[in-house]
């Protein structure tokens, strides 16, 4: 595959599209072959040119960017969030056994293994989509009945999390068998992977439900800047760096079928933006303990300054109100944390409504019980954004490590 | 996923191979010496995968690549779940793209030989038993030197390839839709509602 600039970045990755296409894009990649060398990983390698100055990046570097699916964890969860997201829940049917849930996971693995590098998939009846792989991560997750049905015993924290006095949950959000993140920075390949993904998938399940959420365009803001929900509060400030040896200790698991594996906790959370109108600046901001503007803790300073607490205002009381959601989030327990990557929703308003919009919480953590439940037990209790926010889907899946170019997506639950 | 090896079914005498190569070389510029290469040495068949159904016909494609300086002839395919037939898809006066089954496909020299939905293929005449999605089907390709080149295909769902053929009707049978969607494609695609296509998607119509 060495003639196809596409795979430079990406050495793990294995056959290459079909001839034909693989000479199309060969031909129509011709000019921009040179300045790709460097991309992966979602970066870019700009070349030098002889006077020292960088050559810009060709115009669809963000289109050719491709994440690795190929590692000791799935991708996805160490990615940096992508622009566009489609979460699918599927059920498994009836009578569906061991032997099923192999060859669907190796079907879904090897599309999602080509997909992701911009590589045709077997037998794609619309090949040219797969040819813009923008950072496309495939992530799977499997439910309770999955791992029930593969005859091993889910761990005590995969199941439905427990009632919560603000949940008003719709069952048409809420569970699944097995879950597929597709992420990517272009909501065509979103589509084209899900469209794959389900074909492969169908045989063996059939949808429970689904959700598309967003976040900013890629290129729109520098990288890095922490998404914004659309109550335009900055939201996940807090997650540590992945890769920080933090980040690992609080997702990743340690033992059995689901060591470098982690859990994924998804709350569709549907916001009251009519009644978050009514609410004026400060008020917006004491109910977080954050600024609008660039994030920070209301006792000042920048977006990852530490808040305090105990500070005091002239009044003599605290300036981070009791009520404030960065404080009821907050535990004295340092293991008590979890890394999100949530995504917007902005779906078509109900009649007689002119919105219908919130966002969908994705949190990762290595124990779903001693990380995410005792945070949510205390927003619960007392966070005056309840007011404005309702839990309206809920669901819990275990997120299998990575495997290997001949491996599969969940070959340690299923071997 | 997919295994590869090549090795000659029966002792071919070199003599026997020579005159092959000898004959294939014979209008090239520049014949090579002959040697007692097996034909499938020379041969990678990649990205292969065949239609899942239930029973009756589907079909197994892939990109066949020929190292050798010299064209090589694929002769026959075999899998132990059917028997199994060498499929082109030919332009008849009409215009009309068929299917008509061949005795053999040759592969240029360092060259690619396409099998895909629309075109060539190797054809399963009758499943002895359902491909379902994710199974993984073993072939062996034997080439006009006895040499034979094995693999195995993933099956996966598919939508077109509705190849509906009646082996002994008459020299070309029927065409099928090949997903560009001609008006002659179309036409044929009335006669194939008991085609063997429609089995792959049987009993997912009910999500």
């Amino acid at each position: 595959m060495s003639d196809d600039p596409r795979a430079a970045g990406n050495r793990d990755a294995h056959t290459g599209p079909p001839a034909g296409l693989r000479r199309r894009q060969l031909l129509g990649g011709a000019a921009i072959g040179a300045g790709i060398l460097g991309a992966g990983a979602g970066g870019f390698g700009l070349a030098a040119r002889r006077d020292g100055t960088a050559e810009p990046p060709p115009e669809d570097a963000y289109g050719t960017a491709t994440v690795p699916f190929h590692g000791k964890h799935q991708a996805g969860i160490l990615t940096t969030g992508q622009a566009h997201a489609t979460l699918l829940a599927l059920d498994l049917r009836p009578g569906t056994g061991r032997d099923d849930l192999r060859r669907m996971m190796r079907l879904l693995s090897q599309d999602a293994a080509r997909l992701t590098q911009g590589e045709v998939p077997l037998a794609d009846s619309e090949p040219e989509l797969a040819l813009v792989p923008a950072r496309l991560t495939v992530t799977f997750g499997f439910g309770p009945g999955l791992v029930d049905t593969a005859g091993q015993a889910p761990p005590s924290w995969l199941a439905a999390l427990p009632g919560f006095g603000v949940d008003r949950l719709d069952p048409a959000y809420c569970d699944g068998d097995l879950l597929i993140e597709v992420a990517a920075d272009d909501p065509v390949t979103v589509a084209h992977a899900v469209r794959m993904l389900l074909k492969d998938a169908r045989a063996f399940t059939g949808i429970r439900w689904t959700q598309s959420g967003f976040r900013r365009a890629r290129g729109t803001e520098p990288g890095g800047t922490t998404m914004r929900n659309l109550f335009g509060q900055i939201d996940g400030t807090v997650n540590p760096a992945p890769g920080s040896e933090d980040f690992d200790q609080l997702v990743w698991c340690r033992e059995g079928w689901l060591a470098d594996g982690t859990s994924l906790v998804i709350r569709r959370i549907h916001m009251d933006l009519e009644g978050w109108d009514r609410l004026d600046r400060p008020g917006r901001e004491q109910s977080v303990g954050r600024t609008l503007g660039n994030g920070a803790p209301l006792t000042g300073g920048n977006e990852h300054d530490e808040p305090d607490f105990e500070a005091l205002n002239a009044q003599g009381f605290t300036v981070i109100p009791p009520f404030a959601h960065i404080r009821r989030a907050r535990s004295e327990n340092p293991r008590e944390r979890i890394v999100r990557r949530s995504y917007n929703y902005d779906d078509p308003p109900p009649a007689g409504q002119i919105s219908d919009s919130g966002m969908i919480f994705m949190s990762c953590q290595a124990d779903v019980d001693r990380q995410f439940v005792p945070i949510q037990r205390r927003l619960d209790e007392l966070d005056l954004l309840n007011q404005w926010t309702t839990p309206v889907g809920s669901a819990v899946f275990a997120v299998p490590p990575g495997c290997g170019a001949d491996g599969y997506i969940g070959e340690t639950l299923l071997e | 996923m997919i295994t590869r090896t090549a090795r000659r079914l029966t002792a071919v005498t070199a003599g026997a191979l020579a005159a092959v190569l000898l004959t294939s070389c014979a209008g090239g510029a520049q014949p090579e010496p002959a040697e007692d290469a097996p034909a499938a040495d020379a041969v990678t068949i990649d990205d292969v995968w065949v239609k899942a159904a239930d029973e009756g016909m589907t079909s197994a494609f892939g990109v066949l690549r020929n190292a050798a300086e010299e064209p090589v002839t694929v002769v026959e395919v075999r899998s132990p779940i059917s028997p199994m037939e060498l499929h082109e898809t030919v332009e008849n006066e009409a215009g009309e793209m068929l299917m008509r089954e061949t005795t053999e496909f040759s592969l240029p020299a360092g060259g690619e030989f396409l099998l895909e939905p629309g075109g060539n293929h190797f054809m399963l005449m009758d499943l002895a038993e359902p491909v379902r999605p994710g199974d993984e089907v073993a072939f062996t390709i034997v080439f006009d030197d006895d040499s034979t080149l094995d693999f195995s295909a993933v099956a996966k769902e598919y939508g077109g390839a509705q190849e509906h053929y009646v082996p002994g009707e008459e020299d070309e049978h029927e065409g099928h839709a090949d997903g560009a969607g001609s008006d002659s494609d179309e036409q044929h695609a009335e006669d194939e509602h008991d085609g063997h296509g429609e089995h792959g998607e049987e009993g997912h119509d009910d999500e």
